[in-house]
Order: structure tokens, then C-alpha cells, then sequence
């Protein structure tokens, strides 16, 4: 009986020592916080990286790694390239952890936190990509340039974003209050009596008011049903219809009810569809896209069509 | 003028089952007080809910006061004929009067509050019953005489000329049990009530009803005065138990006696 | 001679319930949101119902927010409550169960699956002035009774206990499949809200035009009930009993099956599914008033309406401008309510 336990016993040395060995040689690489403030053990200059996020597709796409790129969510279809890669899932209902590690990857890049706990077990790096600004849309391009020995062309990447960025906000910057238009953005209007919008501290909020214009919904922080009271009260100059992807075009806002039909805004027809929800939606480089086409429709009048 | 209160008329039914009333004949006059009797399971209770239109017959027909009952509406039926059943409930929260008042459903107008009358009759009713002091106590709250007797004074506020009660005196103390035949008993006479009432035991049967209908099987086997029906051949082979009958001492009616099985009587 | 006891008149009690809605009818129409002052409110009500006018103090704003936003929604309210509270009655009633709800029998899972197909599938048509999330809630709420009452007919009659069961069964079924349909959309994250707020109740009335087809509804369908009042008093000696006192027990169940579910449907249609008022009103009132339908279903109807007016009224106001779904509050006041009921006449139960 003896004999089996000391063999179990030596048995168990070796095995715990080699795996911890092999975990030992992972820990070549850099060390890195990520949008959660995880410090993340990123290895040396991966070759297989999953994308969980269409806006970090992008990114990848954008700094020339897209032959790096195994596997994406179901969501990335932006560029072309990207529609042809492996689809690993989407965040709901939940992504396969079995699919996303069948493509080995040394790296996965994620915008939502909760997939951490479901692949860290596994010992992959995941770093999650969630920016709540531009500047950190910025922060993060940077990084993944970092990762992956693509510094100069995140750098220049980021450059070329801020150029395009202050082309608007130096004709938008000395708007006084009286200049910006005063904006609805509707998110969701499937209940038309309290219709879903975006408040502080959203990127559609810091969009709205980079491209002069003034979010009456900014008292509230985070994504919210705003009251039709508060809608009457406030009459904005303008409406813009995020929700148009499902159908809502500016003529049915009047057809909602008469209270709809006796706002400004759609009385003098001031109501603008965003023609591609991409664009304000995803927090990767397309949102100063996003921004141009705000802008544009915001204030037509000091910004003819741009590219 | 009509004086048949209830004829049926080679009555057949079955359940599902195959429980069974088989060429049932009764005639019944207006003002009888009739008695049925019979073993459980003989079909006293299927008889009641027949001749009170809750179930339909296969065969035959029924006719109460010369009408078909196939071809009346519950609410006609109800003010011909009223059910005292032997399973009473009613959910908690309800006061005596308020049950009684039930009563008065086949005269209610959908609009109408009740009417003089219709307290009227409650009032009467409870009185008759002897429930008067009992109006706005809990049903809930009652003994089993009590109710017994909240459930005859609804049947009563229904003032129809015929009422059925399946087995009135089960569950009762004996001084509860005659209570409730006197009451019949004095209906019967004042009002002209015709009653036909399944009874379980034999002996208040045979006191308080001129008249008894025996069932077995699912069929009538006799009917008669007691003295015809209750002999020691009929009941014997009807409930399958030796008995010995004898007049009552003080009233003459007969009287059953069981006899134990095994005690070496012949 | 013991007189029957007297009980007060029913129009008093009813003409009192009727002035406590309106009172909270008009308080709830003066709070909200955006705050008008309550004169300001009671002159715009003036200068809209009297030749006479006050002359316009108030921005043009205020008078939109009062008449066309606020008073309709309280209105909404109010019938969504009645209609609620008065199906409360019937289904307690029929199924003599006083645990009974307009939701016993599905009609909830039933709306809930038809909003969340609106919800998530691409659809989009207006009807009659009403989105799609309306009217397939309302068409789920009916489809699904029809579909109970299929299951548990049995040959001309339809038991009450295989009308639970099947209610049961399907409620199971349909939650199942709405469940599903939230699963594999992939417009869930845009949409997350309005299923959410649906599955908890709020008033979705954005104008006149809901009141007025919901309206009608309600209020006939009140009446009807109250017209058949009497039958169901019957239905407590239970079905044969009710037969042995002439009602037509399979006729009266249709109509009352009928009738509280057109008025849960209607109910839910612009309330989402609003729990509490439809179990709490009519036992209360029960308790108080009596067993009688003849006075419960009015007064459950008018008191149904009176407390959801005041949820609603809380719901706009206890975080503006953030509305907080209305169901939640009628749980929260609702269940110590029916707790302390329950251990008042507790007793009454333990048969």
C-alpha cells in the first residue's frame, strides 16, 4: 500500500512541476492594464488573436494585422476582410468558450468584460478593450500598436483621428450656447409615450457635443426612457433617429401621436435619420466618421460634404 | 289542472362508469312526502339529480308538473323544483342571510337590488326554519344542524312546489334529525309542499313518509307504505344483511332492526 | 322577527368611491415630471371646460404636458386598474379561489410573448394609432384563453380545475417561448428595455388615441360584468349548486371567461403586466364590503382604478425624470397590504 502512495506522490511532483514550468515560460511578454484594470501578461508579438468586439476588428484591421486575426464575433463585418473570418459567437447569449480556444489563440482582445472569468481559466490573455471616451478609443489603439510591434502605425492611426476630429471641433469649439441647436437622440422609441435616449457620459452624448450641438437629455447619466414631459418641455431644434436601422423614419414620429406631431422639430421637419448606426455605435476608429456625419447634419451650414 | 308533480317515465342513465339507473317508473302526486330508500351505490343520489335537470337521461323522460325537463332552461327548472344536496359548501365570508338570499337567484333582475319581496321571503323563511336569530352570523361559524337548516331555508326561498334533499339527516344528532323531518313534515301540511327526500336510515323513513321507493341496483324494487315496503324479505335481500322488522311500540310503524352477523338468530 | 341586517346603500358607497378617484385622479394629473403649478393646472382644466376663460399665464408647453400627456395617461391608469381590479372579481368568483388573478389562466404569458415578438421581430405598422406592441399583446392575451378553454373543454363543459391546470401549463409554455425569442434575437441589446419595462408594467399611453379605443372597451366591458353580477354570487354554492338556483353554469363561465379576459387583455395592452391590482383590490374590498358582485364589481372597479392612479402618479414622480415601471410600486405597496390582510382575517381561511 505504501508503495502506490509514494508512487502517486512522485507522480504528482512531476506533473505540477512541468505544468508550472510551462506556465513559467508564458510569462515572457508585457504586462499591461486594460480598460477594467486588469494587469493583463500580454505575450511578445502574438500571431493568433481573437477579436470579441467589431469595433477592436477594426482597430486590427486598421493597424494591417488582419492576417493575425483567427477568429472575430459575429458582429465584425467591417472591412470587407473581415467578413470572411471565423465567427466565434456573440456577447448574447454567450460565446463558446470551446470555439473561440479550438483556433489556439495566443491573444484575445474582448469588449466586454464578462467573457474574463469563462477564458482566463484556460491561461490565454485576455485584455478587455472598453473605451468610455474618444481619448480613450485613442489610449487603446495605441496599445494594441504596442502589442503587437505596430507602434508607428497606431501613432499615426491616432494622428490622423485627431486631425479629422479638430477640423470639427475648431469651427464648433466657440459656438455659444445660443448657436448650438438643442438635440433629441432617440435611441429606442417602442414605447412612444417614454422614448429611450442616451444621457451623460455616453459616447453619443460627447459626439452630440463636439459636433455643437447640446443633448437635452445630458442631466441624467448612462442610457435612459426620458419622460414625454420632458421631451415637451425642453421642444429640441432637432431630432435625430438612431432607431431608423428599425424602420423609423422621420415621417412616422408625427403619426405617433398628436403630442409627437406638435414638436418643433417635426413640425418643421428637423428630424434626421443616423443612415448608418455603425458609425456613432461602434467606439473604434468609424466613430469620427460618426462625428463628421453629426456634424454635418447639425450644422450644415459650416460644414458642406466632407469626403 | 295538472297533479303529477314528477313523472318519469322509463328512466335509463349511465355514467361513464357504467353506474346505472335501469327503466326507472315514478309517479309522484302533487303534496306527497316520498321516501327513497336503498343500499349506497343504488342510485338514490343519480335519481335526485335527474328528476332536478342537472343530468340528462339516456332513455325515458322526466316530466315535473306535466312539463319535459328537456325542454327547459335551468332558470324555469329552478323555480319548479329545489335541491337540498348533500355536500354543502360555501366559501368563508358569507352570512347566513346571505346564503339564504341565494335563494332568490331564479327572480333576480340583472339590475334590480332585491326586493321587498325577496327579503320578504328570506325573513319568512328563516323564521320558519327557526334560523331567524342566526341572520348575520358566519355560515362558517355554524354546527352541522345549523347549516343543515341555513341550507333547508334556501331551498325553501326558492318557492317552488317540489324539493328534493338527498339524505337531509346524515351527519345529524338525532334531535337534529327530527328537527329537520317535523319541519318537513310541517311544510308538507301547511303548503303542500311535495318533497322527495333519499333517506339512509331506515327507521326515521319509515316515521315520518306515508310513502317509500326502494331502490336496487339501479332499479325500483318496491313502492309503497312502509309496512309494504319495509318487510324482512325486501330490505334483506336489498342491503344484503339479515334484519327483523317489528312495529314500533308506541307508533305501530315498522321499525329494522339489524341483526349481527354470526349471533345464531334465524 | 329579526329584521336582515342593513348594510349602507350601495350608490353611497360607490358615489364616495367614484369622488376618491377623482380626487386622486386630478392630484395625479398636477404632479409629474416637469412641475406645473397647481393652480396653473386647475385653470387650464377650467379654461377647457367652461366658456369662461382664464386668461394664459402658462407656457404653451404646460397645457400640452396637462391635457394631451398627463390627463390621458391618468386616464389610461385608471382604466387599466378598473380593468385589472374588475377582472380580479370575475376570476375569483368563477373559480371560487380568492387567490385567483386575471393572469391565473395565461393571458399574461400570453401578452408577454406577443409583446416581445413585436418587440424583437422586425415588424413595424401602426394600427389604428397603436404600435405592434399593443395590439399582439392584446391578440396573445385573447389567443391564449381561447387556447386554455380548447384544452380544458370536455365535451360541453369546461371543469374549472382542468382550466387551471391548462393555464398552468401553457402559462409555462408560452414564458418558455418568449424566453426563447429573447434568446436568439440578436436585437436584444437595443431592446433589452422595452421587454424589460413591459414584463414590469408602465402605462404606455402617448396621447388620446389608446384611451380612446381601451376606453370603451373597459367601461362596457365593467358593465357587463355587473349585469351578470348576480350569477356569479351563485357560483360560490358552487357549479351544481349554482345550476340547482337556475343559472346556466356553462353559459355563465363562457361570459365571465369572456368578459375578464377582454378586459386583462385591454388592460394589458397599455399597462404591460401590472401585477397586485388584479389579487388585492378585489379581496380587500371583499373583506369590507361583503361577498356580493352586484356592489364588488363596481367598487372594485373604481378602487382598482383609484390605486393605480396613485402608482402611476408615484412611479413619474419619486425619481424624475426617470420613471420607475409602474408594477414595481404596485408589489411594493401592494404585498404588505395583502400580508396584512392575510393576518387579519387569516382565520376566515383556516377552515
Amino acid at each position: 500500500m505504501r508503495k502506490w502512495i509514494c508512487t502517486l506522490v512522485v507522480l504528482f511532483v512531476i506533473v505540477s512541476s512541468s505544468t508550472l514550468a510551462a506556465c513559467g515560460q508564458e510569462s515572457s511578454g508585457v504586462v499591461l492594464t486594460d480598460d477594467q484594470g486588469r494587469e493583463v501578461s500580454v505575450p511578445n508579438d502574438p500571431q493568433r488573436i481573437v477579436s470579441l468586439g467589431s469595433p477592436i476588428t477594426e482597430i486590427l484591421f486598421a493597424l494591417n494585422l488582419g492576417d493575425r486575426v483567427v477568429a472575430t464575433d459575429d458582429y465584425s463585418d467591417y472591412p470587407d476582410e473581415a467578413k470572411s473570418v471565423a465567427k466565434v459567437g456573440a456577447p448574447w447569449p454567450g460565446f463558446s468558450t470551446e470555439t473561440i480556444l479550438n483556433h489556439e489563440p495566443d491573444l484575445i482582445l474582448s469588449s466586454e468584460g464578462a467573457i474574463v472569468q469563462q477564458l482566463e481559466p484556460h491561461g490565454v490573455a485576455v485584455f478587455v478593450v472598453q473605451p468610455s471616451d474618444i481619448e480613450g478609443i485613442y489610449k487603446d489603439i495605441r496599445l494594441i500598436g504596442q502589442m503587437t510591434g505596430k507602434k508607428k502605425q497606431a501613432s499615426d492611426l491616432v494622428d490622423s483621428l485627431t486631425a479629422r476630429v479638430s477640423a470639427v471641433t475648431d469651427k464648433t469649439a466657440s459656438l455659444t450656447d445660443e448657436e448650438r441647436p438643442t438635440i433629441f437622440y432617440e435611441v429606442d422609441a417602442t414605447d412612444a409615450s417614454s422614448p429611450y435616449t442616451a444621457g451623460s457620459g455616453t459616447f453619443q452624448d460627447e459626439l452630440i457635443g463636439l459636433a455643437g450641438g447640446k443633448n437635452i437629455a445630458s442631466s441624467q447619466a448612462g442610457w435612459y426612457p426620458i419622460s414625454m414631459e420632458e421631451l415637451v418641455h425642453a421642444d429640441p431644434d432637432m431630432i435625430i433617429l438612431e432607431d431608423y436601422q428599425y424602420g423609423v423614419s422621420p415621417d412616422s414620429l408625427g403619426a405617433r401621436s398628436l403630442v409627437w406631431a406638435d414638436l418643433s422639430a417635426v413640425k418643421n421637419g428637423h428630424v434626421y435619420p443616423v443612415e448608418d448606426p455603425d458609425l456613432t455605435s461602434r467606439y473604434g476608429p468609424r466613430l469620427v466618421d460618426g462625428l463628421e456625419a453629426l456634424a454635418r447634419t447639425i450644422h450644415p451650414e459650416l460644414f458642406t460634404a466632407l469626403d | 289542472m295538472n297533479t303529477t308533480a314528477i313523472e318519469m317515465n322509463q328512466v335509463t342513465f349511465s355514467y361513464s362508469n357504467g353506474a346505472v339507473l335501469r327503466n326507472v317508473d315514478l309517479c309522484v302526486q302533487k303534496g306527497e312526502m316520498v321516501g327513497l330508500i336503498g343500499p349506497n351505490g343504488a342510485g338514490k343520489t343519480t335519481l335526485i339529480r335527474l328528476i332536478s335537470g342537472i343530468l340528462g337521461t339516456r332513455q325515458g323522460d322526466i316530466q315535473l308538473d306535466g312539463m319535459d325537463t328537456r325542454g327547459l332552461k335551468r332558470r324555469a327548472i329552478a323555480r319548479e323544483v329545489a335541491v337540498v344536496p348533500q355536500q354543502f359548501d360555501v366559501p368563508s365570508g358569507y352570512k347566513v342571510e346571505e346564503v339564504v338570499m341565494l335563494g332568490r337567484t331564479p327572480f333576480m333582475k340583472p339590475w334590480r337590488d332585491f326586493s321587498g319581496r325577496d327579503r320578504d321571503v328570506v325573513l319568512d323563511t328563516m323564521n320558519a326554519v327557526g334560523i331567524g336569530r342566526l341572520a348575520a352570523r358566519c355560515f362558517t361559524e355554524l354546527s352541522g344542524g345549523e347549516r343543515q337548516k341555513v341550507v333547508l331555508a334556501m331551498a325553501l326561498a326558492q318557492e317552488t312546489g317540489l324539493l328534493l334533499l338527498d339524505e337531509p339527516t346524515a351527519h345529524l344528532d338525532i334531535s337534529h334529525q327530527v328537527e329537520i323531518l317535523e319541519l318537513l313534515t310541517d311544510i308538507n301540511r301547511r303548503k303542500g309542499l311535495t318533497i322527495l327526500a333519499a333517506m339512509h336510515d331506515l327507521n326515521l323513513a319509515s316515521a315520518y313518509f306515508q310513502r317509500l321507493v326502494l331502490l336496487k341496483g339501479g332499479a325500483v324494487v318496491a313502492d309503497g307504505s312502509p309496512q309494504r315496503v319495509l318487510t324482512t324479505a325486501m330490505i334483506g335481500s336489498a342491503y344484503s344483511i339479515p334484519v327483523h322488522i317489528q312495529p314500533h311500540p308506541l307508533t305501530g310503524v315498522p321499525q329494522v332492526l339489524v341483526l349481527p352477523p354470526g349471533d345464531g338468530h334465524n | 322577527m329579526v329584521a336582515l341586517t342593513r348594510r349602507r346603500r350601495p350608490i353611497t358607497i360607490i358615489v364616495l368611491l367614484l369622488l376618491a378617484l377623482v380626487a386622486c385622479a386630478t392630484m395625479a394629473t398636477a404632479l409629474g415630471a416637469v412641475s406645473v403649478s397647481f393652480s396653473d393646472v386647475l385653470k387650464i382644466f377650467w379654461n377647457k371646460a367652461s366658456p369662461f376663460n382664464f386668461s394664459t399665464t402658462w407656457p404653451h408647453g404646460s397645457e400640452t404636458i396637462i391635457l394631451q400627456l398627463r390627463l390621458p395617461r391618468v386616464i389610461g391608469a385608471a382604466l387599466v386598474g378598473a380593468g385589472l381590479a374588475t377582472a380580479g372579481v370575475l376570476f375569483q368568483g368563477l373559480l371560487r379561489n380568492p387567490m385567483a388573478d386575471p393572469y391565473i389562466i395565461g393571458t399574461s404569458a400570453g401578452a408577454a410573448l406577443g409583446a416581445t415578438i413585436a418587440m424583437l421581430l422586425p415588424l413595424s405598422m401602426a394600427f389604428l394609432g397603436f404600435g405592434m406592441v399593443p395590439v399582439l399583446a392584446f391578440a396573445g392575451a385573447l389567443a391564449t384563453v381561447f387556447l386554455v378553454y380548447y384544452l380544458a373543454r370536455v365535451g360541453s363543459k369546461t371543469p374549472v380545475v382542468s382550466m387551471l391546470l391548462a393555464g398552468f401549463v401553457v402559462s409555462a409554455m408560452l414564458t418558455a417561448l418568449m424566453f426563447l425569442v429573447i434568446t436568439m434575437s440578436d436585437k436584444l441589446y437595443d431592446k433589452f428595455h422595452s421587454v424589460y419595462s413591459f414584463l414590469m408594467g408602465g402605462i404606455s399611453v402617448a396621447g388620446w388615441g389608446q384611451v380612446a379605443v381601451i376606453g370603451p372597451i373597459v367601461v362596457v366591458g365593467i358593465l357587463l360584468a355587473r349585469l351578470w353580477a348576480f350569477r356569479l354570487n351563485a357560483f360560490a354554492l358552487g357549479e351544481e349548486g349554482a345550476a340547482h338556483v337556475g343559472v346556466d353554469v356553462e353559459q355563465s363561465k363562457t361570459v365571465f371567461l369572456a368578459l375578464g379576459s377582454v378586459l386583462t387583455a385591454a388592460a394589458v395592452s397599455i399597462g404591460g403586466l401590472i401585477g397586485f391590482v388584479g389579487l388585492v383590490v378585489p379581496h380587500a374590498l371583499r373583506l369590507v364590503l361583503g361577498p356580493d358582485h352586484r356592489l364588488l364589481v363596481p367598487c372594485s372597479a373604481i378602487a382598482g382604478g383609484a390605486f393605480l392612479v396613485i402608482a402611476d402618479m408615484l412611479a413619474r414622480t419619486v425619481h424624475p425624470p426617470r420613471e420607475i415601471p409602474v408594477g414595481i410600486l404596485t408589489a411594493l405597496i401592494g404585498a404588505p397590504v395583502f400580508i396584512y390582510l392575510l393576518r387579519r382575517h387569516g382565520k376566515e381561511y383556516a377552515l
